[in-house]
């Protein structure tokens, strides 16, 4: 990169390392981005990217090195004071107000009003208005409220409300999740215009074709240190993901961990057995999906957040309907018209969110496990609470659940006895099928590495296993066969002979097909 | 007289976005939002739909009355007059709904105050009002102060202190009746006129002029609206949700104590049931005009226009001859059905 001068870094962070009790997250990294430019950033989940844009936002102070934003040292370890420096930062989740419109959201807790403590709009649109005209954001868009938004115009209303505050530096985390691929275009159309205007961008991404798309250059972090860093042009896919993942482990672990536990080959199917589904679509997530499982089978399913994996489960519990294409279960027709025929049918969810959707936090182990099968423990109106303890004890037995008995409170557990406490709940329903969606989310890797064993005994003893996971080591070391998805479509199917069988293979087919992503710029 | 002009302007699109003081109003806007009003009102979205269902009832009553004084203007006057109390509640209503509050407690606050009030006459008009309005700030300040320290949800802190309040009526005189003939009071809260306007009619318009000026042009109202709608992103605004709760809370109490001298100015005299009924009318009032129960999304003017067509249907079927169960009866239906219909817009956003 030609340095001209030091003022020309919008965003600058030196040799920063940074320490959480005696676990180094990151260790003298070096990160900087000039103005004008648009810098990709890149790494796997828990690679140090958030906590690197925690320093900038001055979240935290870094246990060494500094942070300079605009050639000003950043002292003071407060988001205010980043933000007087001119950095602002979009989050993943969105921070709009739905039902207020567009310039109320720009001037959310920062109004101007007149002496009589009236709103100043006309100001207020006035002073933004050289922002919104860079942005694209017309008057009538900042009229509008947000829920009556698309969702690049959301997006673009989040952009403007970041950089109103200031325009050196501006961050943006995963901003094209909730975006169509035409929607994308303008967010980068969109970006461009506002670098050329001499801010400096970062954009965190999985999406690996974003990068090669919009930015300049692309950084990639990996245990907390910066893997590569370049301009994107002399990048190739193929290096940034052996950047991603680190040397050794692109190729050598395909067949490593998980096969020798599995054994035989794969598992002999039955003509009727088991799950299939035919070309499965919903209104705007799934189209023409179609695979089948037979019992004692787990499947993965790979893709990047946004291709429908958590849909796909969802459908297959009967929490959404799909809009054509049919189900199978064990030869009969399956058309789960809620959870709870579907659970009746033998189907049972591990959800994502475990604490929303999984457990009654305030609630014993025992009312937990047995709150999905309380129809067998009841005697005309009264529930026999003596069969539902035995089965408890039984299920902690099993999965060595570490609590003081059955009755302690859920909420009290760590993360992942409380998963535990899920896989009880779903084991004691009895399915034969278990659709599990991140189930090693939040856990620590000790109790990780025991609920893979338990759900691989599970699929031993005949069960069918559905898998959803972002961590792709995991899916290998579980999975029988993996299906990836982008874009609602099954693209690939591996199964443990295929070459592409591991991380690197997995990571190039869930990118969106580059000469599609390629030609929006 | 300016901020009179400026609600004209605001009922003129009561069902859509709070209103545009600062930006130009083109005719390409005001065919939008027509537009707008139109496809909320087929949506059932803010109750557009429910409100011309209401004025539908009300019309087929007057052609069914047209021999009865029922149309009057004398008559509509004294309905403004008689829902004056309801109005203003209402107003502070719209508020709490909006931070995504609830309040059970304002109608107790009146039978209260009203003794209050009535108890303190003889020390003057001043020191009896500022009494029974600083007794329903200090409930309102309560309920909001037990709501934030412990988290605990403001129906519930509500609810409690509506039963507390309903036995502190009944025991302050043994449920007897204290009449009031100071004049001067009788006149400011209930009998009086200002030039040819009723001052009760007075009262409705301030409390809707204060209301919806605060709702809509100002930093308070953006701050409510935003609790309501996302209490995590507000804070990360810098908005402080909690000091919004307590105060939306307080403003309730305060429209329960004022609606209470206003009944004592129109009956001459405190008892223990006054508003005793109310709860039910002012939410009904609410949501018919348009305010959502889950928050972040009201109107001012909607809540009065509800009130007013409540007022109006009351008197109706009281004219018609049904008596006060019925009237009960039917403002029980009308609340479930006004939560239907408004909450089929929102079920079909998402």
């Amino acid at each position: 990169m030609n340095e001209t001068s030091r003022s020309a870094f919008a965003l600058e962070l030196a040799h920063v390392s940074m320490r959480f009790g005696s676990n180094w997250v990151l260790k003298d990294v070096d990160f900087s981005v000039e103005r004008g430019m648009i810098s990709g950033l890149v790494g796997h989940n828990g690679a140090g990217k958030s906590t690197l844009m925690k320093l900038a936002l001055g979240v935290y102070p870094p246990t060494e090195g500094y942070v300079r934003i605009d050639g000003t040292s950043l002292t003071a370890a407060r988001p205010s004071a980043a933000r007087e420096l001119g950095l602002g930062m979009v989050m993943q989740e969105r921070s709009l107000i739905r039902t207020l419109t567009g310039l109320d959201n720009l001037y959310l807790g920062a109004e101007r009003v007149s002496r009589l403590g009236l709103l100043r709009r006309r100001a207020e649109v006035a002073s933004v208005h050289e922002l919104c005209e860079r942005l694209g954001i017309s008057n009538s868009l900042l009229r509008r409220k947000v829920a009556d938004m698309s969702a690049i115009e959301q997006e673009m209303i989040e952009i403007a409300k970041a950089m109103r505050q200031g325009h050196t530096v501006l961050i943006l985390d995963e901003p094209t999740a909730p975006l169509g691929r035409h929607e994308i275009d303008t967010l980068f159309r969109m970006l461009r215009s506002v670098a050329a205007h001499g801010t400096g961008i970062v954009l965190i991404t999985h999406h690996l074709t974003e990068v090669f798309a919009v930015c300049d250059e692309v950084s990639c972090l990996r245990e907390g240190s910066i893997a590569l860093s370049a301009p994107t042009g002399a990048v190739s896919m193929d290096g940034l993901i052996g950047a991603m993942l680190g040397s050794q482990s692109a190729a050598v672990k395909a067949t490593g961990n998980g096969g020798g536990l599995k054994g035989d080959g794969g598992p002999p199917r039955a003509a009727n057995a088991g799950l299939e589904l035919r070309r499965i679509c919903t209104a705007n997530k799934l189209s023409d999906v179609s695979f089948a499982l037979s019992p004692g089978e787990i499947l993965g399913i790979a893709g990047l957040a946004g291709s429908g994996r958590s849909t796909l489960l969802r459908v297959v519990f009967g929490e959404l309907r799909p809009q054509a294409g049919e189900m199978l279960l064990n030869g009969q027709p399956y058309r789960p018209r809620a959870p709870v025929t579907a659970i009746a049918d033998g189907a049972y969810l591990i959800p994502e969110d475990r604490r929303r959707d999984g457990l009654i936090l305030s609630k014993p182990i025992i009312e937990n496990v047995a709150l999905s099968i309380l129809k067998q423990f009841a005697r005309r109106v009264f529930l026999r609470i003596s069969r539902a303890r035995s089965l408890t004890r039984e299920m902690m037995e099993r999965l060595d659940i570490r609590a003081q008995n059955y009755a302690q409170v859920v909420d009290e557990l760590s993360g992942g006895n409380q998963q535990k406490v899920v896989l009880a709940k779903a084991l004691a329903s009895q399915p034969q099928l278990l659709l599990l969606d991140e189930p090693t989310f939040g856990v620590d890797v000790g109790a990780a590495k025991e609920l893979l064993r338990y759900l691989r005994a599970e699929a031993r003893s005949g069960k069918m296993l559905l898998l959803v996971s972002s961590d792709l080591q995991e899916l290998i070391d579980l999975s029988d066969r993996i299906i990836v998805l982008v874009g609602g479509k099954i693209t690939t199917e591996v199964d443990r002979r295929s070459a592409d069988f591991n991380e690197a293979g997995l990571l190039r087919a869930m990118q969106p097909k580059s000469s599609e992503a390629g030609s929006q710029i | 007289m300016k901020i009179a002009a400026g609600t004209g302007e605001e009922q003129a699109d009561l069902t859509a976005a709070p209103g545009w003081s600062g930006i130009s109003v083109s005719r390409e806007h005001l065919a939008n939002r027509a537009r707008a009003i139109t496809a909320d009102a087929i949506r059932g979205e803010n109750s557009g739909l429910l409100m011309l269902i209401m004025a539908l009832i009300v019309a087929i009553f007057a052609i069914v009355l047209r021999e009865t004084s029922f149309l009057g203007v004398s008559n509509m006057v004294s309905i403004v007059g008689t829902t004056t109390s309801i109005t203003v509640m209402a107003v502070a209503t719209v508020f709490v709904l909006c931070c995504g509050e609830i309040d059970l407690s304002f109608a107790a606050v009146v039978a209260v105050s009203g003794y209050i009030a009535a108890l303190l006459i003889g020390h003057g008009i001043v020191l009896a009002s500022v009494a029974a309005l600083l007794f329903g700030a200090a409930v309102g300040w309560i309920n909001g102060m037990v709501t934030m320290k412990f988290r605990i949800p403001s129906f519930v802190v509500t609810l409690g202190s509506m039963g507390i309040l309903q036995g502190v009526a009944a025991g302050m005189t043994g449920s007897a009746t204290l009449t009031v003939s100071d004049q001067t009071f009788l006149n400011f809260y209930g009998q009086g006129n200002i030039g040819p306007i009723p001052i009760l009619m007075a009262w409705s318009l301030a409390a809707v002029i204060v209301g919806g000026v605060i709702l809509n042009y100002t930093s308070v109202g953006r701050h409510v609206l935003a609790t309501g709608a996302n209490v995590d992103a507000a804070r990360y605004s810098g908005i402080r949700t909690g000091r919004v709760k307590v105060g939306v809370l307080t403003a309730s109490g305060v429209a329960g104590a004022l609606a209470g001298l206003l009944y004592v100015g129109q009956y001459t005299a405190a008892t223990y049931s006054l508003g005793s009924t109310d709860l039910l009318t002012v939410l009904a009032a609410v949501i018919i005009g348009g305010t959502a129960l889950t928050g972040g999304k009201g109107s001012v003017v909607g809540a009065l226009i509800g009130s007013f067509l409540l007022g109006l249907l009351n008197n109706a079927l009281v004219i018609i001859g049904l008596a006060a169960p019925g009237v009960l009866i039917a403002r029980g239906a009308i609340i479930v059905f006004a939560v239907i219909l408004s909450s089929r817009g929102s079920r079909r956003r998402r």
